[in-house]
């Protein structure tokens, strides 16, 4: 069967990338570029784990508990920055998120400074597997769902909306359209499916703490991943995962210790080169590709009028 | 109610090193409306050459400083001029890409190169402390103190009595209305940059007479900075003075009264609240 | 004698900035079916008081009412919903969107389902005469194009007043004629309208009623034909070059 270490990797493609989809849907699509999106990954982690092992609920409830709360979160404390522009909503997010982390690591409850190590009792109802199997369907499943999601999305009142929230807000407004509606739906949707990702993180590694889960490194490799394969298109996440995951992991795995500096060295490198020369990400140079051949195309049927 | 004076003297001579590199950061922004994201990583090179300097040449951290400050500014010149000019014209993605993936190259390169060890300069007047009144305070710290805030008033001469600092001003205000003058935009951005880079390296050098240096040490320096900023009013530079001193005491105190882990937090508080309440800063920077 | 249906009332609104008073106890309704013209040397505080009706701004003192209703406090996406709509000055179309899908952006409001907007999209483009650029992008198209594209838009949001600001502006005279032809077309199917306008001969040829705007305050109102005789306004006028 599937070798064990690529499994892992393909899984770590897989999460990254319905995580980078999360991300996109209020980043890419909605245009608020948020670098705080760990936290309701953190936050969903937290919910099912603490769910689980103090009262016993299973951690697919716990999911589920964990999004809705994550969503409700990302409407109350996402409403003081509906007015806030540019650098200072990115500011508020970074910060946001950081107090979050802050506030996990020095909660007691919840053994914040140690984390917590999930016991392996295997079995379905638990969410822990043997097997790497089964955790690469679910994930699979997950980011299938959740590329669905943000299609249908992007073909509703929604989708086209939080789109003339990113190009122009104040047009966007003239036309009718409540801004501040659309923006919490866009950052309610994003922030459940984070809680959701954090809570199959917390079952396949079982081991979470708030400096894993809740960095803002975590944070910004969501948008780096979306952003790199094309923020605001379908595919760009996944793209952008099956590209910089791997690649991550082998350094991370090859080397280890100090040298998993290396693919830290790797992946500041692609961002760089990304961000100064390709700011549309691998479907943007596809769509010019694209783009080019469909006018060669118009120039061999005719002159277009 | 010793402690707490104590705690905020304390505050205010740390308060006033987030104060110069709050600066530099907001001077960056103020020109070429970019967000630094390196700033921190800034910070932990200066340090970690003014450690070589003394390690290699034995030379005192202020001995070293003018020189760090000079190498900074080269530095900052070189890598807006090969880097982050190219983003000029891109959307703000470019820009955030390039100057956070700089940071994470230079935080791994460091960790590659000089391991994760702290290192530190065991300097002379290192134990030294001086009182006032029932207050102590050390000797380094207050140099640190007093290096930043000369440099920061050498910043304000410079940018309201020179030539080139005005027009630095000029090009903050109006892009467009600076070029049609004359001045050479370009090198305005690299010379600015320079400048931002260059009190970083003040600062750096300042922290090594007592603090310690290891990659991440950036980290949380830029995470305060970013808050002084915002408090202070983004491209205002007394903002960023006064901000600093704020951050400073707040820390210091939240240690003392609370808990040290907490500091950071009631850092973000503040921060939070001022984005919430006052957008601009206290000096009503630039919101856009 | 026909009932009059007022649509639209202002009521001594004023508002300042940093101790300039950029609209000055403003006064005046419209009744349903109007084409009102608003003119005034540059600076009048026109796009102020647009900016005042349609929420973007609000009033220091005074209210407004549409559809005897208060809009004076509410947010500019409700406005819309409530039947104001408008073009800028600056035209801001939705750039890397195409023109079809900037107006069923607009279609939206009145339109849940996607089909049926793109559908009365559709339909809107072609009454603005935009069909043969529907598809293309709407970053890309000619100014005058990118100003029908704002009509197009704000008539796609179902809106019963609609506040222009400065359509004729940077037009040839053919473009120019063109949109006074769908403004007329557009006001007998039932829009009321309040032009800003500098380019005269658009606003004199299809307004019916003139309101002259200077340093914030309204000095003349009537036909056109009376204003343009009316002391005060040509001494308004006196310095920028506009001849009558």
């Amino acid at each position: 069967m599937k070798n064990p270490y690529f499994l892992d990797i393909a899984i770590t493609v897989l999460l990254y990338a319905f995580l980078g989809n999360a991300w996109n849907i209020v980043g890419g699509y909605c245009g608020q570029a948020s670098l705080g999106h760990a936290a309701y990954y953190g936050i969903g982690a937290y919910i099912s784990t603490i769910l689980f092992l103090k009262f016993g609920i299973s951690p697919w409830i716990g999911m589920i508990l964990g999004a809705a709360f994550a969503g409700v979160l990302a409407i109350i404390l996402g409403y003081p920055s509906l007015r806030m522009k540019g650098p200072y909503f990115v500011f508020f997010t970074i910060g946001f998120a950081e107090t979050i982390r802050i506030l996990f690591l020095t909660w007691k409850w919840v053994d914040g400074s140690r984390g917590i190590i999930i016991p392996f009792q295997n079995n379905p109802v638990n969410f822990i597997f043997f097997s790497k199997i089964p955790y690469y369907y679910i994930v699979l499943g997950f980011l299938i769902i959740g590329m669905f999601i943000t299609y249908s999305i992007s073909r509703s009142k929604i989708g086209k909306y939080s789109i003339a929230i990113r190009e122009d807000e104040t047009m966007a407004e003239a036309l009718g359209i409540d801004t501040a509606l659309y923006k919490s739906y866009a950052f309610a949707i994003s922030a459940s499916l984070m809680a959701i990702g954090g809570t199959f993180y917390a079952q396949y590694v079982l081991y979470i703490h708030p400096n894993d889960l809740m960095s803002l490194n975590n944070s910004v490799i969501f948008m780096l991943i979306a952003v790199a394969g094309g923020k605001g298109t379908l595919f760009g996440p996944l793209i952008g995962s099956a590209i910089i995951m791997p690649l991550w992991e082998y350094f991370r795995a090859t080397f280890g210790g100090r040298f998993a500096g290396l693919g830290i060295v790797f992946a500041g490198s692609i961002i760089l080169i990304i961000g100064t020369a390709v700011p549309q990400g691998i479907m943007g140079i596809l769509s010019k590709i694209h783009a080019k051949y469909s006018i060669s195309k118009d120039n061999i049927v005719g002159e277009e009028k | 109610m010793r402690e707490i004076l104590q705690a905020i003297v304390n505050g205010i001579l740390l308060g006033g090193i987030y104060s110069l590199i709050a600066i530099g950061l907001s001077l960056i922004w103020g020109v070429m409306r970019i967000i630094n994201w390196a700033h921190g990583a800034m910070v932990m090179l200066s340090m970690y050459i003014t450690f070589f300097a003394y390690s290699m040449f034995r030379l005192d951290p202020l001995i070293a400083l003018p020189l760090v400050a000079v190498i900074m500014f080269i530095v900052g010149y070189i890598l807006q001029m090969i880097l982050v000019e190219r983003t000029l014209d891109s959307p703000w993605i470019s820009r955030l890409c390039a100057t956070f993936g700089l940071m994470m190259l230079l935080e791994s390169l460091a960790l590659l190169f000089w391991s994760s060890n702290w290192r530190a300069i065991p300097v002379t007047y290192g134990t030294w402390t001086f009182r006032i009144g029932e207050i102590f305070i050390s000797f380094s710290r207050f140099i640190a103190f007093s290096i930043a805030l000369l440099m920061a008033l050498a910043l304000h001469l410079f940018l309201n009595r020179t030539e080139i600092g005005k027009a630095i001003k000029a090009t903050a205000q109006d892009r467009e209305a600076a070029a049609l003058m004359g001045i050479n935009i370009h090198n305005i951005y690299r010379i600015t940059f320079g400048l931002g880079l260059a009190a970083t390296g003040v600062a750096g050098a300042s922290l090594m007479t007592f603090y310690f240096v290891f990659p991440k040490v950036g980290f949380p320096f830029a995470l305060t900075a970013y808050i002084v900023c915002v408090l202070g009013g983004l491209g205002k530079l007394n903002g960023a003075v006064l901000g600093g001193l704020i951050i400073g005491i707040a820390q210091s105190v939240s240690a003392y009264l609370i808990s040290p882990e907490y500091k950071m937090a009631v850092s973000f508080v503040i921060f939070l609240a001022v984005l919430y309440f006052k957008p601009g800063g206290i000096f009503g920077g630039v919101t856009e | 004698m026909q009932k009059s249906n007022i649509i639209f009332q202002i009521r001594e609104v004023s508002k300042s900035f940093g101790g300039v008073k950029a609209v000055n106890q403003v006064s005046f309704q419209s009744q349903e079916k109007e084409i009102i013209g608003l003119i005034g040397p540059n600076g009048a505080g026109k796009t102020t008081l647009f900016n005042l009706i349609t929420g973007f701004l609000k009033p220091d003192e005074g209210h407004i009412y549409f559809q005897n209703r208060d809009i004076t406090n509410l947010k500019p996406h409700r406005i819309c919903k409530l039947g104001i709509g408008r073009t800028f000055q600056v035209v801001r179309p939705l750039s890397t969107l195409t023109v079809l899908e900037n107006i069923v952006t607009a279609a939206l409001l009145r339109h849940n389902n996607y089909k049926d907007a793109k559908e009365y999209a559709i339909y809107i483009a072609q009454v603005m005469g935009l069909t043969s650029k529907i598809n293309k992008i709407a970053g890309g198209i000619p100014v005058a194009d990118k100003k029908r594209l704002g009509f197009a838009q704000a008539l796609a949001t179902g809106a019963k007043l609609l506040l222009l600001d400065e359509v004729a502006a940077g037009l040839n005279s053919t473009e120019v004629d063109e949109f006074l032809n769908i403004i007329r077309k557009v006001s007998l199917e039932g829009l009321t309208i309040i032009m800003v306008e500098h380019v005269m001969k658009a606003v004199m040829n299809v307004a019916g009623r003139i309101l002259v705007l200077d340093h914030g305050e309204l000095i003349a109102q009537g036909k056109p034909e009376e204003v343009t005789k009316n002391e005060k306004v040509i001494k308004a006028y006196l310095g920028d070059q506009y001849k009558f």
